[in-house]
């Protein structure tokens, strides 16, 4: 496990670092490189949200494994390269139930307001995106 | 004078909420009381967002067409009338999200991701209602 863990970190500090140095070069070109990146990091945020209360083999893990792999797709359609985190049992306790449903709140005002502002393309992903997130908040209810 | 994307985005999304609110003028009425209630709320929700497009279309210029006088709609039963409702609220979805893609205009902008949200998470509501195990999509309006 610790091996795997250190994997990851390892994994993400050089996505990191090729994103900044990517988007020092590309941000004039592509104004949508950093609202993008922001998208992932929120969705790989919920991904280890979701594998947090996971862990605690709650009853309902049927409808969260569901949801979590619609985070999953989301990750996907933003950057199919961007790495996947995995679910660490060295974790803190699972965080509560109300702290997922604020955290799938702020996810989808801040996918939508990045909508607000992306390249129509990206703007319609994003706004998908925001949707779902809101639409989790009725399936958790 | 051709339609813009933008305008063809907005004349849809107005036909798609004038047959929603005739759609579900006709499945609340197959609905038991409490699901019903829910139906109506729906159905002002789906006017008030016709009226923002309405405006919008004014805005630009663009005299809002009055909807067709009926729809072929049949609905029986409370099955084919939750079924309808998923569907008026997954069309819609899809041409929010249209809307959002065909502009650059951010009030307008704002109205889409609103829009698809409110369709998204109604959609979500239907299906919990027909009893569905899995009453979310990944892309809503994709």
């Amino acid at each position: 496990m610790f091996r795997a863990a250190s994997a990851a970190v390892l994994v993400a500090a050089s996505t990191a670092v090729t994103a900044c140095t990517g988007s020092s070069e590309r941000s004039e070109d592509d104004p949508d490189v950093a609202l993008r990146a922001a998208a992932v990091a929120r969705e790989q945020d919920l991904l280890r949200a979701y594998d947090a209360q996971l862990l605690g083999a709650p009853a309902d893990a049927a409808l969260l494994t569901a949801l979590r792999a619609e985070h999953a797709a989301h990750l996907a359609a933003l950057d199919p390269l961007a790495p996947v985190p995995s679910p660490d049992p060295q974790s803190p306790a699972a965080l509560d139930r109300a702290a997922l449903r604020a955290a799938e709140r702020a996810a989808a005002a801040a996918h939508g307001e990045a909508a607000v502002t992306a390249r129509r393309s990206l703007a319609g992903l994003l706004a998908s995106l925001s949707a779902s997130e809101s639409a989790h908040l009725v399936a958790l209810a | 004078m051709t339609a813009s994307p933008e305008q063809q985005a907005l004349l849809a999304l107005l036909a798609g909420e004038q047959a929603a609110i005739f759609g579900y003028g006709v499945l609340g009425g197959r609905l038991d009381e409490g699901t019903r209630a829910a139906a109506l709320l729906a159905e002002d929700a789906h006017r008030a967002r016709r009226d923002n497009l309405a405006a919008a279309l004014t805005t630009r210029g663009v005299t809002p067409p009055a909807p067709p006088p009926s729809y072929d709609v049949v609905v029986d039963g409370r099955a084919q009338a939750l079924a309808l409702a998923v569907r008026l609220e997954v069309g819609l979805a899809q041409r929010w999200r249209d809307l959002v893609t065909s502009t650059d205009d951010p009030a307008l902008r704002r109205l889409g991701v609103a829009g698809l949200t409110e369709s998204a998470v109604r959609a979500t509501e239907w299906r919990r209602r027909q009893g569905s195990a899995r009453p979310t999509v990944a892309l809503p309006g994709s």
